[in-house]
């Protein structure tokens, strides 16, 4: 958890098995308020078994969410209340028309949503007066998101939001989270775009074959990976100067230079690079791709 | 609570089926009664056509008195046809009544909505217990229409009583495959088990006045109940109808308890 922000969702050691098929195992993480989580994971490692236990749509074979001190499972439907949800699997009523459908959910959450879905479907370029069946599946994600963000919930949970919607339509997307983000809501996001993940997620779990391999920041994460530099010089340098620089796990010459493995920030490779007259730096930063890539193949061979 | 945007998209959904089968009952009883005139005058052949029937069949389809209008009507229309109408009726509603919102994959925003799964499972049993009721309505004004123009002499209340037995009977057979549906999340595996426990009963209800141990566990088979009154001729057995009524509500409790503690599917 991070230490700044309190934990307004707390998931303790979820477990669900289907039959005698593992899901998730022993899950744990928490979400502050104002606080954007993202998950990431391969497929089938049980992302979406989160997300819907955390929606009420199944029940955990073991463990508890608390939300405010209190388990999830003794006021469901309160809880569900304060929650948005947009599924990766979307499925829409395709025989009503946008307007009807969002109303529709509206009069079910005992809301009135009128002008914000209004507003919503006017940022993300949205008839409301289109029939769903006959909508693209950029627009019908567009319908998914204004359903979940409408009623302006404390929690979003979201599986893969992005997904099928065009730049434009992402980009206002990001926009409005970040707002929901400043208005206090607690943000769950489960995306196969770990750029997207990346630009918006205060912290990140990574789950693979059910269980957490990691939840830290997406800056932590990127510390944990090597990442490969270059150093070119106009004159031969000293390779054990860079051997003792913290973070460096490999130092070896090569007829340009010298290159190095080592774990951000690399500081002080830089500040004796400096100091040596370097006349070339080629480096490459880790992403949150590198750092889930590296996690998950690790997690496989072990 | 009954959730009243769900009635209203559950009914507009489906109001040109609930009209096509308000429609067909219409017609199959035009199409009968229009026939009875002609029962009526020939009785004396008919008389002789039927008793030249087995025994066995005469009991089935309940052709003692066949050329009276009440036997008539009991024969062509209460024996089986309109029962296995109802019954078709009500399984089609009662399968659908959690897993279409299942198996078309709308379950997932519409159970993270807050509403509780009892109301929502409520609404839609109680919606297609209205569409029955409806349907039964429909056709016990379509039997006192003809029988008032064919002037059959036989009284509203036996007509009501006929409502309400094709009622009940759909009744059940939409809470049978409301409880599988529930269960399993499958509108097939709840309309085709309804169905097929619904053939069995009828063919355990036909083979008993042929078949000793048919005929011994027969006062316990639903379709005995369903279809061995005589509504338009004796009225209806109040141990039937109790029985008739202790199905759909146990099987109301069960698709609850059932769907309460289970896992939507997607």
């Amino acid at each position: 958890m991070n230490g700044e922000v309190p934990a307004a969702i707390d998931v303790r050691h979820l477990t669900k098995f289907y039959g005698s098929s593992r899901g998730i195992e022993d899950v744990s993480f928490s979400v502050g308020r104002g606080e954007v989580v993202g998950f990431l994971g391969p497929n089938g490692s049980g992302k979406t078994t989160v997300l819907r236990i955390l929606v009420g749509l199944i029940s955990p074979t073991a463990g508890d969410v608390w939300v405010d001190g209190r388990t999830l499972f003794a006021d469901p439907t309160g809880w569900r209340a304060r929650v948005g949800y947009l599924p990766g699997d979307l499925g829409l009523y395709g025989n009503l028309v946008v307007s009807d459908y969002l109303g529709l959910l509206a009069r079910l959450r005992g809301v009135n949503c009128g002008d914000a879905i209004l507003r919503l479907s006017r940022r993300l370029e949205l008839s409301l007066e289109a029939r769903i069946a006959g909508l693209s599946k950029g627009n019908k994600q567009k319908v998914g998101v204004i359903q979940a963000l409408m009623h302006r919930p404390e929690v979003l949970v979201l599986d893969e939001p992005t997904s099928g919607l065009d730049p434009i339509a992402q980009r206002e997307f990001a926009l409005i989270l970040a707002e929901r983000r400043a208005e206090g809501a607690s943000i769950i996001l489960s995306s196969h775009v770990l750029q997207e993940v990346e630009s918006v997620a205060d912290r990140v779990v990574i789950l693979d074959h059910g269980r957490v391999l990691t939840v830290d920041s997406v800056e932590s994460l990127r510390r944990r990976i090597e990442t490969e530099i270059h150093l070119s010089f106009d004159r031969l340098v000293d390779l054990d100067t860079y051997t003792s620089c913290p973070g460096v796990v490999e130092a070896r010459r090569d007829e340009a230079g010298i290159r190095l493995r080592a774990k951000i920030p690399h500081t002080e490779v830089l500040r004796r690079a400096a100091l040596d007259g370097v006349v070339k730096i080629v480096s490459h930063e880790p992403t949150l791709a590198d750092v889930f890539l590296s996690l998950t193949r690790s997690n496989h061979a072990s | 609570m009954l959730l009243s945007p769900i009635v209203r998209k559950s009914l507009w959904d489906r109001w040109k089926s609930l009209l096509a089968w308000c429609l067909g009952i219409v017609a199959l009883v035009s199409v009968q009664m229009s026939v009875y005139p002609t029962v009526r005058d020939t009785s004396a052949d008919w008389e002789g056509v039927t008793e030249s029937f087995p025994e066995a069949f005469q009991e089935i389809f309940r052709m003692e008195d066949y050329t009276s209008p009440a036997g008539y009507l009991s024969t062509e229309l209460l024996s089986f046809v309109v029962p296995f109408i109802f019954m078709t009726l009500g399984a089609t509603w009662g399968a659908r009544v959690t897993s279409e919102e299942e198996e078309s994959g709308t379950a997932d925003i519409l159970f993270s909505l807050p509403i509780t799964r009892r109301d929502y499972l409520s609404t839609r049993w109680i919606v297609g217990a209205l569409v029955l009721l409806a349907v039964s309505a429909v056709f016990g004004i379509s039997l006192i229409v003809g029988a008032t123009i064919l002037d059959m002499g036989i009284g509203f209340g036996h007509f009501a009583n006929a409502s309400l037995m094709l009622f009940l009977t759909g009744l059940s057979s939409h809470s049978l495959a409301a409880v599988v549906g529930t269960s399993t999340g499958k509108r097939s595996i709840g309309l085709g088990s309804t169905m097929a426990i619904l053939i069995a009963g009828f063919v355990l209800y036909s083979l008993a006045p042929l078949v000793d141990v048919f005929d011994a566990i027969n006062p316990f088979n639903p379709l005995q109940w369903m279809l061995g009154t005589r509504p338009l001729t004796t009225g209806v057995d109040l141990d039937d109808v109790s029985l008739l009524l202790l199905i759909p509500l146990a099987s109301y409790i069960g698709s609850l308890r059932s769907f309460q503690h289970r896992d939507v599917r997607v």
